[in-house]
C-alpha cells in the first residue's frame, strides 16, 4: 500500500551518530508521507474530533471511547486505525479543558486541576484567554514532545532488545507497582485489583500448553475475556449507572466567550509553565502507571511553588492553566514511548492502543519500529498533524462544544449505552460479549461505590498474559531457579525499585508516627 | 459502609479460594516446567493473603464507622432497568434485528429512566435507530444483524 520506503532515500555523509540522527529525520519525513495521505488525514481528523467530543462530555473518558471505536477500525488499514485511535487520546486532552474552564466540570480526569484557576478566570470574564492558552499550551507541548518521542522511542527500543523474559517480568511488576502506589484508596485494595486482573487474564486457552482454563464449556470464554468488553463495562457503563442513580443536574453556561487570543502579558506569564509542563508531562507520562492525570497535579504544584504569588493560585492565575494543560498533552505523547518501544502500556488507553496493534497483526515491542515503520513513523507524524488540526479547529469550534454540553443527559446516557453495546458486539459479532460488558458494568459500578480503582485491574488484565508467558519462560531458562530475576542487573534493579515503591507507605507511616510522638513529647 | 466492606472482602477471600482450588485442578506442574494452573494459583494465593489482611482491617473498622446520610433519593430501579435492558438487547439482537431493537431500547430508556413524553421517546428512538443503522451498517459495514426486517 505504501510505495515509498525510508531506506530508498539518499544516504547522508557524516559520523555514525550524525547518520542516526539523519535517519530519524528521513524516517520522520516518511512518516509525514504516510500521515498526509488523504485517507489518513481523514481518520486523523475523525479521531481528534471524537477525542475532543469525548473530552468535552463528562461521563465518557478516552478509554471508554477508544474501546467503543476500536472494533470499527477492524475494517481499515493498521496505520489508519492507530492514527484514529491515538487522535482520540490526545484530542480528549484538548476537549477536557473546555468544560473545566467554562462550567467547572472536568470532561475527563486529566483536566480536573484546570478547574481550579481556569474556572476562576472564566468567572472574571477571562474565559477566552484561558481557553486560548490551554489550546496553545497543548499545541506547543504536543509539538515539542514529538521530538522527544522520535529520539527516545527508537533508543529505548534498541536498549530493550537486550531484555530477556526475566527483564520483561520485572518491568511489568514495576509498572503494576507504580499503578498500585498511585491508585486512590488503600494499597491492599489496589493489589487485590491487580490479582483480579491477572486471574481474569488467564481465562481461555493456555498460550503454552493449549489447555482451556476457567472456561466451563463456554465458547465465548475460550478466547479469554475481551479487553474491549471489560473496559467499556468498567469505564462506560459504570459511569452511566453512577449518574442515573441520583437526579443528574446539568449546569448551563450562559456567558459569551470573547477574545481567545492571550495578550502579551498572558504569554509572558505562561511560557515558563508551558515549558516546564511539557518536560514534566512527557517524562512522567513515560512511567507505566502514571497515566496523564498525575503529571497535571505535579505541574500545578511546581508552578505554585515557583510562583511569587502562590497564595493567588486558585483565584484565576493563568500559570495554573498553562502548566497542567501542557502537561496532560505532553504526557499523552510520553505514554506512547513504552507502549511503542517496549510493548508495555502505561494505562487503560494505551493498553487499548496496544490491543489495536495486536488485532491488526503487529507485534508491539522493540521490533515494531523496524517491522512496521509506516505504523510507527506514520503515527508520530500524525501527532503533529493532529495537533495542528486541533489548534485550527478547536478555537473556532468552542461555541459548538458549549452547545453540545446542553444536550440533555437523559438522551446522552441512552446514546452512550447504545454505543457501548455496539462496541462490545461488533468485536466478535457475539451477543455474549454484550452480556460480559453488562457484568463488568455492574462490577465497575460496585467498585466505584466501594472505592476500588479500575485502572490497576485493566493494566493487570493486559499485562497478565505477557507476564505469565515471560515468567514461565524465565523459570524454564533458569531450570526452576527464582534467582534469575535477582541475578540479572536490569531485572534486579526494576524489582528493587518496585519493592521500594510498594513498601514506601509503610516507612512513611512509621516516620509520621515517630514525628507525631516527638511532637507529643 | 463498614459491613459492606466486610462482605466485599469476604467475597474476595472466597473468590481467591475458588481460584486456588480450580487452578490446582488444572495442574500446577513443577517449578522448572510450570503447568497451566501455576500462574493463576500464584495470583490466587497472593489475593488470598491480601483479602485476609483486608478482612481483618474491615473487622477492626466495622465498629468505628460513622453513619452517613444520603442527600438525594437512591434510584436503584434505574440500575436494574438499564442492566435488564442491555441484557435483553443482547439476547434479542439476532432475532429481532438492529433497527427495531435499537428503537425499542432507546424508547424504553427515554420513557423509564428519566421519564419523557411518549412523543419525545418515540421520536428519539426512531431517529437514533435510523442514524445508528446508517452509520454502523452502511458507513462502517459492521454487519450487525438486520433480523426480521431484513435490512
Amino acid at each position: 500500500m505504501y510505495s515509498f520506503e525510508p531506506k530508498f532515500l539518499p544516504e547522508f555523509w557524516g559520523s555514525d551518530e550524525e547518520n542516526t540522527h539523519m535517519d530519524i529525520f528521513k524516517d520522520l519525513l516518511f512518516g509525514f508521507g504516510v500521515s498526509l495521505q488523504p485517507m489518513n488525514l481523514l481518520y486523523c481528523f475523525f479521531g481528534v474530533l471524537v477525542g475532543t467530543l469525548v473530552g468535552v462530555l463528562p461521563g465518557v473518558g478516552p478509554a471508554a471511547a477508544l474501546s467503543m471505536l476500536l472494533p470499527i477500525t477492524f475494517y481499515v488499514p493498521p496505520v489508519s486505525a492507530i492514527i484514529l485511535l491515538a487522535g482520540i487520546t490526545y484530542g480528549a486532552m484538548y476537549g477536557g479543558s473546555t468544560t473545566s474552564i467554562l462550567v467547572n466540570i472536568p470532561g475527563e480526569a486529566a483536566s480536573v486541576v484546570t478547574c481550579l484557576d481556569g474556572y476562576q478566570m472564566a468567572r472574571k470574564g477571562r474565559a477566552g484567554p484561558a481557553l486560548g492558552i490551554s489550546a496553545f499550551g497543548s499545541f506547543i507541548a504536543g509539538t515539542i514532545t514529538i521530538f522527544f518521542l522520535i529520539f527516545l522511542a527508537p533508543t529505548l527500543a534498541s536498549f530493550a532488545l537486550k531484555f530477556g523474559p526475566p527483564e520483561y517480568v520485572a518491568l511489568m511488576v514495576l509498572g503494576l507497582s507504580i499503578m498500585v502506589y498511585l491508585a486512590k484508596g488503600s494499597i491492599v485494595n489496589a493489589l487485590i485489583m491487580v490479582c483480579f486482573g491477572l486471574i481474569l487474564g488467564t481465562i481461555g486457552l493456555d498460550q503454552m500448553t493449549g489447555v482451556p482454563r476457567f472456561v466451563y464449556k463456554s465458547n465465548t470464554l475460550m478466547d479469554g475475556i475481551g479487553l474491549i468488553q471489560v473496559v467499556i463495562g468498567l469505564f462506560g457503563v459504570s459511569e452511566v449507572l453512577i449518574n442515573v442513580e441520583t437526579t443528574f443536574k446539568q449546569e448551563i453556561f450562559e456567558t459569551k466567550v470573547k477574545g481567545l487570543l492571550p495578550n502579551r502579558e498572558d504569554w509572558r506569564r505562561s511560557i515558563g509553565p508551558i515549558g516546564r509542563g511539557t518536560v514534566i508531562g512527557f517524562f512522567l507520562g513515560i512511567i507505566p502507571g502514571m497515566s496523564v492525570v498525575i503529571p497535571t497535579f505535579v505541574s500545578y504544584a511546581v508552578e505554585k511553588k515557583l510562583s511569587k504569588y502562590p497564595e493567588k493560585f486558585g483565584t484565576g492565575m493563568i500559570e495554573g492553566v498553562a502548566g497542567p494543560e501542557s502537561a496532560n498533552n505532553a504526557a499523552s505523547t510520553g505514554c506512547l514511548v513504552p507502549t511503542l518501544s517496549l510493548g508495555i502500556p502505561t494505562g487503560a488507553a494505551t493498553a487499548l492502543l496496544l490491543g489495536a496493534l495486536m488485532i491488526h497483526g503487529l507485534r508491539p515491542g522493540p521490533l515494531l519500529i523496524k517491522e512496521a515503520p509506516e505504523v510507527f513513523w506514520g503515527l508520530v507524524a500524525s501527532l503533529y498533524v493532529g495537533n495542528v488540526m486541533l489548534l485550527v479547529l478547536n478555537l473556532p469550534l468552542i461555541g459548538l462544544w458549549v452547545k453540545i454540553l446542553k444536550i440533555p443527559y437523559y438522551f446522552l446516557f441512552s446514546l452512550i449505552l447504545l454505543l457501548c453495546i455496539i462496541g462490545s458486539y461488533i468485536t466478535n459479532n457475539n451477543f455474549y460479549d454484550v452480556f460480559i460488558m453488562a457484568i463488568f458494568g455492574l462490577i465497575g459500578y460496585l467498585m466505584k461505590k466501594l472505592n476500588y480503582e479500575a485502572a490497576p485491574l485493566v493494566l493487570a488484565l493486559v499485562l497478565g498474559p505477557m507476564m505469565e508467558k515471560a515468567f514461565r519462560r524465565s523459570l524454564m531458562l533458569s531450570d526452576g531457579g527464582l534467582g534469575i530475576f535477582f541475578t540479572r542487573p536490569i531485572s534486579a534493579s526494576f524489582l528493587i525499585v518496585a519493592l521500594l515503591i510498594l513498601l514506601s507507605p509503610l516507612f512513611l507511616r512509621k516516620k509520621r508516627l515517630r514525628e507525631e510522638l516527638r511532637a507529643g513529647d | 459502609m463498614g459491613r459492606i466492606l466486610f462482605y466485599c472482602n469476604l467475597f474476595w477471600l472466597l473468590f481467591s479460594l475458588v481460584t486456588c482450588v480450580e487452578s490446582y485442578r488444572l495442574k500446577l506442574g513443577t517449578i522448572n516446567t510450570p503447568g497451566p494452573g501455576f500462574f493463576p494459583f500464584s495470583a490466587g494465593l497472593i489475593m488470598l493473603i491480601l483479602s485476609l489482611a483486608a478482612l481483618f482491617q474491615s473487622i477492626k473498622k466495622k465498629n468505628n464507622v460513622e453513619k452517613t446520610t444520603r442527600q438525594e433519593p437512591f434510584r436503584w430501579w434505574n440500575i436494574v432497568v438499564i442492566l435488564a435492558a442491555v441484557t435483553a438487547y443482547a439476547f434479542s439482537l439476532e432475532k429481532i434485528g438492529f433497527l427495531i431493537n435499537t428503537f425499542l431500547f432507546m424508547c424504553l430508556l427515554l420513557k423509564v429512566v428519566e421519564p419523557q413524553t411518549w412523543k419525545t421517546s418515540i421520536l428519539g428512538g426512531l431517529i437514533t435507530a435510523i442514524a445508528a443503522n446508517i452509520l454502523f451498517n452502511v458507513f462502517f459495514r459492521a454487519q450487525i444483524p438486520s433480523g426480521i426486517l431484513g435490512f
